[in-house]
């Protein structure tokens, strides 16, 4: 009993050391805003802190109707950029989203939006097709086409990528990703949609997106894209 | 002395004990087949048949359907690849299987033999001239070579 008045003091330090305090741990809570944020001069002489939320873009879905960033405005997203005749890792994606929206099917605060990076062949009957072969249903799950300009250009913006290749197979070059955006359209993820472990974390960080209050973070602000629409 | 020739006698056993391990976990036999079919079925057809074989919805069917281990169109698809409607079970696929001319006919037996061994509800195992017998005969059953 002698000895506690000279280690107190060092006991009460490692304890602070031990746990963080509590703003920290409700930070950690929260996904990372990816992309750069944009510091703009606001008319009180400081400055407001703005961040790049995904493009508008109007594109068909399978349903017939067309789907534009409006019908997404206060929910989740998943996105990728796939073709029907893909002949190498699309298989692989589908499977995982699948898994997502098995998951999270019946969740109307959820979309997942898959890109058709051919959309040439894979028409608006295409993706219907496709969609009730897989297994997918609106409105848990749209398959979009339009012009390949601007889906190109969305890939870009979703932190994932595309192009025509003659020399890849089936004829166009892509990335495997699926990208996590919040009720904003902020991009708060972006995950290797060929790696079930990777997908398992995507399901657990789209648990923490649907917890996390609409307003959390930054002011989104939408960018434009380089493609002339 | 005395300990000299134990050391050489306990170091004698220790290679005996190895070569002895090294020989039984060596993969061999169908043991060796099935074990290099696994990964070149990972590589080379995973992605459409899943991990687990089980296909993709009605888009890219399962590797359980017996029909579909039919060594005749097993072995064929491997190698040319499938294109038009497919009827399995009542259910129509229509996908395109891509040929693989870059495997050869001993790597398409281990692919079919691990198959055999991780799908089939009777597991068997193909020995290289079986695999090779069909492979001369799929030009024959089907001069497009369409499986």
């Amino acid at each position: 009993m002698k000895m506690l008045p000279f280690f107190g003091p060092v006991l009460l330090f490692l304890w602070s050391c031990g746990s963080p305090n509590s703003n920290a741990e409700k930070e950690l809570k929260h996904l990372p805003f990816m992309g750069e944020p944009m510091l703009i001069q606001n008319d009180q002489g400081s400055v407001d802190t703005l961040w790049p939320a995904l493009p508008a873009f109007t594109l068909a879905s399978q349903t017939g109707d067309s789907l534009t960033q409006l019908d997404l405005a206060g929910k989740i997203r998943v996105a990728d950029f796939f073709f029907t005749s893909c002949p190498t890792i699309c298989p692989m994606m589908s499977a995982q989203m699948l898994r997502i929206h098995g998951r999270f099917g019946s969740n109307d605060q959820v979309v997942l939006i898959s890109h058709s990076i051919d959309p040439e062949h894979d028409s608006v009957s295409v993706l219907a097709d496709y969609a009730e072969k897989l297994g997918a249903s609106a409105p848990g799950w749209f398959f979009l086409t339009g012009d390949m300009d601007l889906i190109f250009s969305l890939a870009d913006a979703y932190g994932s990528f595309a192009e025509k290749d003659p020399n890849a197979p089936g004829g166009f070059a892509h990335s495997g990703a699926l990208t996590l955006a919040d009720r904003q359209g902020r991009i708060r993820g972006v995950y290797d949609g060929t790696n079930p472990e990777e997908v398992d974390r995507l399901i657990l960080d789209m648990e923490r997106l649907l917890a996390e209050a609409p307003d959390y973070g930054p002011e989104a602000v939408p960018v434009g894209l380089d493609y002339a629409q | 002395m005395r300990s000299k020739s134990n050391l050489l006698l306990i170091l004698g056993a220790f290679l005996i004990l190895g070569f002895g391990a090294l020989v039984l976990f060596l993969p061999k036999g169908e043991g060796a087949t099935v074990k290099r079919g696994e990964k070149l079925y990972m590589e080379q057809c995973m992605n459409c048949h899943g991990k687990d074989g089980k296909g993709l919805g009605k888009l890219i069917p399962g590797l359980h359907h017996a029909e579909l281990l039919q060594k005749e169109r097993l072995i064929c698809a491997i190698r040319y690849g499938k294109s038009g409607p497919l009827e399995v079970d009542g259910q129509v696929y229509n996908g395109q299987m891509p040929p693989n001319f870059t495997l050869d006919d001993g790597e398409i037996r281990d692919i079919v033999n691990y198959v055999y061994a991780q799908f089939a509800e009777a597991p068997k195992s193909l020995d290289l001239p079986e695999v090779q017998d069909q492979l001369r005969n799929c030009a024959q059953a089907n001069p497009r070579l369409q499986w």
